[in-house]
């Protein structure tokens, strides 16, 4: 059998990116060599060509993404990354976020901030530069292998290094479809997840990136000092780049815990989810290194800490990669990440650093050169010491924890039926440890700003010291005394927590005023421990005083021993139209939009009261839901926020009607339904079960909420009036048919209260809308009358510039409308106008009808030379029938469920935050300046 | 630096100590058989039982959720999940249930599902032949 022949595969793009990514491969290796080659003599060229080769592998690096690009932009669906990822109806802004959605383009992110960070450094690490660029040469030699996609049979094995982004879908899938040389034509991209289709996919990840990516550069240059046995000169660019690394990285965490707050329904901005725990635990640890290398740089003390420091955390970005992309995490996680199966070559990324960063360590440890006396009680440098092993320490616990699944399998593969364990309630386990890592951090920050570096003359000082310690204790337990109570429901911990979390606010303060005078460029540190300290209050406003509103105040619910009744009674019901009394406010489920395909919008007001029912204020929520492009797939719900100054208030919607939830379900509830077909003249009256319903007009107008009016639509339209037995109240009740072109859609209603469906019968509008061409012809000249039927029919003249919105024009129509005018015997006058078409040589109509008459004109034929038209006309003899079906016990369509919680003092956490980073920025800043 | 050994010696003692104190906070997947024996808080990890009736009426309570859970060792039982009808529930493939047993039922109010990845459609979707 010979090989198919396919027709309209880009091979050449797929071949290019896999060239790219080996020749990318080789020049890091080669890189890696001459930069190992340097470093042993550096009078020789090996710099020279470590540099070329690096700069090679950089455009290697951009040429894939290149190339990637390039493939997604223009569609080539036939390359399985760009099948994945990308789909005809996805809007060209969500390209990067569809690039890095998958593992293979994360990878490349990574490797292109490396390439980023590595282009600097070979202008700015002079010295150290061989050492440092063949570390970080080493790495993107790993980072390309596991993109090279290459098989090596190994006795019954396949060793599978790396996963290719330039594999072809007929490589990936074995299919039927493959058979046909055609296949390229056939196939259409899956797309972004709608879900991922927001801002924050854009801008968060490669930020994250560019923070993990960082966390290299401290350790390369202590790597590098110590490899060159110098002592103290790499503390210096180890500890600009080490605030760097902790800016960006704790900008892209941030800004995870931001869009998990605002877009996604998780319930809040931290979850202690392992995926963010593991980005959470090298920044802490580049926070310690950073205070370490401070003693250092000062005191010449903690050099070697500073050095594992720094190696650890990024090690443990390293460790987070393996954890998040093995699959070993598996339910633990709301992070799903597809699995590339790439597990020993992740294992092989940490040993390889890890092994490395030691043997150096261990190798030139003696030749450090460190003073032996101990460091003073009353120094800052001791208490700075003291706060970093405490952030060691945090680390050790969460990355602990969030080990348990690799624990797990080590266990299994020494004993297959070991049962895995998980810890219980994740949240409140690492709320227990951290909330102390939190009071010591607290307190530090607050007691060593107060100390000075390097203290020689205590007995001086120690006055002033106790003055402004004292001054700041008192101030925080006055604060504390004043707002102790704002705390909803809390433990002693708790307390302690506020108390430290205060302390670090006034005592930072008070430091900014006695030393610094207000001097902001020393101001980097006390502003983030400040910051610090905001943020913690902030975390202690959100998590004990968040609040879930949704409670039904009249539900009556049995106690549940062992459960808090907000433990179950999240979730309210809303009635379309109906206001809703719950805590402070009433609720109002207005209506609901479908945005576009793939959103619905839901429009809810919030009327807060205050107790005497009196209104305060009212404003709208409006949460979204997320349909998936697959029509089985629940949608997924996205949060809206109403924010205030002192708290948020977050609403999202939990359940609705099945009906609404996806295509298959509301095809599943439509095949349910028994439908009774009622043929009824206007005025007429039907019977079911429960009830009767009369006719009480027709029209061909519709007011149905789903109705889109397009150019040539042919409405139907009634009313009909419901009664029930036993129920004095009236229901109306309005549905439609339309007729589009070759196709018609109905526009059902459903009425609720009395569990009916109710819509038209397409053949309701062959009857009120015949399409044969029976009727009587009569020739008109302008201006000329005629009588039908007891009609007078007058033709006015020609209108050639037919508005676009009359019928559904096509690019090239030889429109023409013809301007009739009818006169009913009973003396009501109609405009009509049908409209003659010349399209590609062949004559189309468009007729008109005045509805009320069941007429129906046409233009058949137009003579210039007499300047006559050919007129039909046709009336509807007999009343026209409408077919309705009704079907009884339909579901409710307009009941939703939603969950409110209120967040109080959310801002607190974000102003603290941001005051934390900000302050890293500014000491970066006037390091990086000066 | 004898006073950071110490201290270092001290942190280690107490991180031992908490790593022993988290076997309070972790636990294995508990069997139905072994939650009625203890009467505690437990993870019970199982399978959706297709065949038995799931009951979800928010009109009547929004945050009663009945289904039945099949748990490794093959008993049955019926659970009340205290929270409305999780979404993809219908699809879900493995569903942890955190609470503990009341006579007969099952009563939890967290619930953990393992889905088929919504990351993951290896479907090929077909341009429709118009």
């Amino acid at each position: 059998m010979s090989p198919i022949q396919y027709v309209g595969e880009h091979q050449w793009i797929s071949f290019s990116i896999h060239a790219c990514i080996i020749l990318g491969f080789l020049a890091s290796i080669n890189a890696c060599i001459s930069y190992y080659k340097s470093s042993k003599a550096e009078l020789t060229n090996w710099k020279t060509y470590g540099r070329w080769a690096f700069r090679f592998q950089a455009l290697m690096v951009w040429s894939t993404m290149g190339l990637m690009f390039y493939a997604m932009i223009h569609h080539y669906y036939e390359l399985e990354y760009v099948r994945h990822h990308i789909s005809d109806d996805l809007s060209l802004k969500y390209v990067f976020a569809a690039f890095w959605e998958g593992q293979e383009g994360s990878f490349l992110l990574w490797m292109f901030w490396n390439v980023f960070l590595g282009l600097i450094l070979i202008k700015t690490s002079k010295l150290y530069e061989s050492p440092v660029m063949g570390v970080l040469s080493l790495l993107q030699v790993i980072l390309f292998s596991m993109l090279l996609g290459i098989h090596v049979g190994w006795g019954e094995h396949v060793l599978k290094i790396g996963a290719s982004p330039s594999l072809l879908v007929r490589e990936t899938f074995v299919a039927p479809i493959f058979q046909n040389p055609d296949y390229v034509k056939l196939i259409k991209g899956n797309g972004l997840n709608p879900l991922l289709q927001n801002y924050w996919m854009t801008i968060h990840p490669p930020t994250l990136f560019l923070g993990f990516a960082s966390t290299i550069v401290p350790f390369l240059f202590a790597f590098a000092g110590w490899f060159k046995k110098e002592n103290k000169a790499w503390l210096k660019p180890a500890m600009e780049w080490a605030l760097f690394s902790v800016f960006i990285l704790g900008l892209g965490i941030l800004m995870g815990g931001a869009w998990a707050y605002e877009a996604l329904s998780f319930g809040g901005y931290w979850a202690w989810d392992p995926v963010e725990n593991m980005s959470l635990v090298p920044w802490i640890m580049m926070i310690a290194g950073l205070h370490t290398n401070m003693i250092a740089k000062s005191t010449g003390r903690a050099i070697s800490t500073t050095y594992l420091y720094y190696l650890l955390s990024f090690v443990l970005v390293l460790y987070s990669t393996y954890l998040t992309r093995s699959g070993v995490l598996g339910a633990t996680s709301v992070h799903a990440f597809t699995d590339m199966d790439l597990q020993w070559q992740l294992i092989l990324l940490i040993l390889v650093f890890l092994s490395l960063g030691l043997y150096n360590f261990f190798k030139n440890k003696k030749t450090i050169i460190q003073p032996t006396d101990e460091e003073k009680i009353n120094s800052r440098e001791y208490w700075m010491f003291i706060g970093a092993m405490i952030l060691l320490f945090s680390s050790i616990l969460i990355t602990g924890a969030t080990s348990l699944p690799v624990y797990n399998k080590i266990m299994q593969l020494f004993k297959p039926s070991y049962a895995g364990q998980v810890i219980v309630d994740q949240i409140s386990h690492h709320n227990r440890f951290q909330l102390w890592i939190a009071v010591l951090v607290a307190f530090l920050s607050g007691l060593a700003e107060l100390l000075r570096f390097k203290e020689i003359h205590w007995d001086t000082y120690k006055s002033r010291f106790i003055k402004l310690i004292s001054i700041s204790l008192g101030a925080t337990l006055l604060l504390f005394i004043a707002f102790y109570k704002s705390l909803n429901e809390p433990t002693w911990q708790h307390y302690v927590l506020q108390f430290a979390g205060t302390f670090a606010i006034i005592s930072n303060l008070t430091y900014l005023f006695a030393f610094l005078r207000g001097n902001l460029k020393l101001a980097g540190s006390a502003m983030a421990h400040l910051g610090f300290g905001v943020m913690v209050l902030g975390i202690l406003a959100t998590g004990l005083n968040k609040q879930i509103i949704s409670t039904n105040l009249f539900a009556q619910s049995d106690l549940i021993e062992g459960f808090k009744t907000e433990d179950y009674m999240k979730n309210l019901v809303l009635l379309k139209g109906e206001p809703m009394p719950i805590k402070n406010f009433e609720v109002t489920y207005n209506t609901d939009t479908l945005l576009d395909p793939f959103h619905r919008k839901f429009d809810i007001r919030f009327d807060q009261k205050d107790d005497d029912g009196k209104l305060i204020k009212s404003f709208n929520s409006s949460p979204t839901l997320v349909y998936s492009r697959n029509e089985s797939q629940t949608p997924s719900s996205n949060p809206s926020i109403h924010h205030g100054l002192t708290k948020d208030l977050y609403t999202f919607v939990n359940w609705l009607p099945p009906a609404m939830m996806n295509r298959e379900a509301a095809d599943k509830i439509e095949d349910n339904l028994k439908y009774q077909t009622y043929h009824l003249q206007r005025g007429d009256t039907l019977f079911y079960s429960a009830g009767f319903g009369v006719i009480r007009k027709i029209s061909d107008k519709t007011t149905h909420p789903d109705y889109e009016a397009k150019p040539g639509d042919l409405v139907l339209a009634a009313d009909i009036e419901f009664h029930q037995l036993n129920d004095s109240n009236t229901y109306t009740a309005h549905t439609a048919i339309v007729s589009r072109g070759e196709l018609y859609f109905t526009l059902p209603t459903i009425q609720n209260d009395l569990g009916l469906k109710i819509k038209l019968n397409p053949t309701s509008l062959e009857s009120f809308y015949p399409e044969h061409d029976k009727g009587e012809d009569v020739t008109l000249k302008e201006n000329q009358e005629v009588i039908i039927d007891g009609y007078k029919v007058k033709f006015e003249g020609f209108n050639k510039s037919v508005a676009k919105e009359k019928y559904a024009s096509q690019e090239g129509d030889i429109a023409v409308s013809t301007m009739l005018q009818i006169t009913s015997p009973k003396g009501t006058v109609y405009p009509a106008a049908p409209i003659f078409i010349i399209r590609n040589s062949q004559i189309q109509l468009v007729h008109d009808f005045i509805f009320e008459e069941q007429i129906r004109l046409s233009c058949i034929k137009i003579d210039p030379a007499s300047e006559s038209i050919l007129v039909r006309f046709y009336k509807t003899k007999t009343q026209p029938v409408l077919d309705i079906d009704l079907a009884e016990k339909a579901p409710r369509n307009d009941l939703i469920v939603i969950q409110s919680i209120l967040f109080p003092g959310i801002n607190l956490f974000w102003l603290g935050a941001l005051t934390m980073l900000g302050g890293v920025l500014l000491s970066g800043i006037r390091r990086w300046i000066v | 630096m004898n006073k950071y050994n110490i201290i270092a010696g001290i942190l280690i003692l107490v991180s031992i100590a908490i790593f022993i104190s988290m076997s309070k906070d972790v636990s294995t997947y508990a069997s139905f058989a072994e939650a009625t024996a203890n009467h505690q808080r437990v993870k019970v990890a199982g399978l959706l039982a297709k065949d038995k009736e799931m009951y979800y009426n928010p009109a009547e309570n929004p945050n009663y959720f009945s289904f039945y859970l099949r748990d490794p060792k093959g008993n049955e039982k019926k659970v009340i999940l205290l929270q409305g009808k999780p979404q993809d529930f219908d699809r879900s493939e493995q569903i942890v249930v955190t609470g503990e047993m009341k006579g007969e039922e099952f009563i939890a109010n967290e619930v953990l599902l393992k889905c088929p990845s919504k990351y993951k459609d290896e479907e090929i979707y077909m341009k429709k032949q118009i």
